[in-house]
């Protein structure tokens, strides 16, 4: 098949299964298009500064908490490529902090992404994160196309058979 | 949306009064691990009494958060106390605290311990939710205002 359509994949990992099911999915789909692909986890920054600003952390804290994230990055970048050495698909992946959305979307555009794969917006957890949720601020400001990924059983079943 | 899965009717205390913070703290966790949220009362009330001994969670405008991420839980979950008459909560402005948000997660669950922390932080900036959920009626009607409060039925 032609590598034209799909040359460069960015997949947004966070610390859940959605995210693992999104690796599935744009795992499967690197293959399928022989494009490159990179997975990219941020440490989100932004809440930490919001809840130590509102004193809800103390400093101790939020360093303990950033040092979490680290781990969490870590150990879910690790079963991406885990995911991907089972298939034979050659991954890149890269841990950053910041602010989720900004890093993800700067990333694909240097990239040259031509498409971005996040795992399935959950439900906002409040009206702040309706009107800021990180998932779908990477819809709004991607320069290139954005798939979101749902449904477990498609996407491993989609996976088992690359 | 998202607290009301954490919060259920049955860790939602009202009409707290004439209790003191270390006491409140550990009726809320009672109220987690008799409805089989968590599973080491001792070891949940030792992280969050070690939280609160590095700053009290005792925040501005009547709210208080004391939260910890423990073993003695297996799942992220919350409490909320209500104290109408307000309690001393070592607050920051040195004022009565009057919702006391519980919130606890396992170590692993760090992406959606701050979340929650978050959704709750943001209810304490808006002065007439707080007003309400003062004087709710039941954990019904708490609920329903925490619905609105986060978007459920804006």
């Amino acid at each position: 098949m032609s590598s034209a359509p799909l040359e460069k994949i960015v997949v947004y990992v966070d610390a859940s299964e959605a995210a693992l099911d999104a690796a599935r999915y744009a795992l499967a789909l690197a293959k399928a298009y022989g494009a490159g692909l990179h997975a990219i986890y941020v440490v989100n920054e932004k809440i930490l500064a919001e809840l130590l600003s509102a004193k809800v952390f103390v400093e101790e804290e939020e360093v303990d908490l950033e040092r979490d994230l680290e781990e969490d990055g870590r150990r879910y970048l690790a079963a991406v490529e885990k995911l991907a050495a089972a298939k034979d698909i050659s991954i890149s992946t890269e841990l950053v902090k910041g602010v989720v959305h900004r890093e993800v979307v700067d990333k694909a555009t240097q990239m040259g992404a031509s498409l971005i794969i996040i795992g399935e917006i959950e439900e906002p957890m409040s009206r702040k994160d309706s009107f800021f949720d990180e998932g779908e601020m990477i819809l709004r400001l991607a320069k290139c196309p954005v798939l979101t990924v749902k449904g477990d059983r498609l996407v491993r079943t989609l996976y088992d058979s690359a | 949306m998202y607290l009301e899965k954490i919060i259920s009717g049955q860790t939602i205390r009202l009409s707290i009064s004439d209790m003191d913070k270390v006491s409140l703290i550990e009726d809320l966790t009672d109220l987690i691990v008799e409805n089989g949220k968590g599973s080491d009362r001792d070891k949940i009330i030792s992280d969050i009494l070690d939280r609160e001994a590095k700053g009290s969670t005792g925040l501005e405008n009547g709210i208080a958060i004391p939260h910890a991420k423990s073993e003695g839980v297996t799942e992220l979950v919350g409490a909320l106390g209500i104290s109408p008459q307000g309690i001393d909560f070592e607050s920051m402005d040195g004022k009565p605290s009057h919702l006391i948000f519980l919130i606890l997660a396992p170590p692993q669950e760090t992406t959606r311990y701050l979340k929650a922390l978050s959704a709750v932080a943001f209810i304490g900036k808006r002065p007439e939710m707080i007003s309400r959920l003062k004087t709710a009626a039941s954990p019904e009607e708490v609920l329903s205002i925490l619905g609105e409060a986060e978007g459920g039925n804006t």
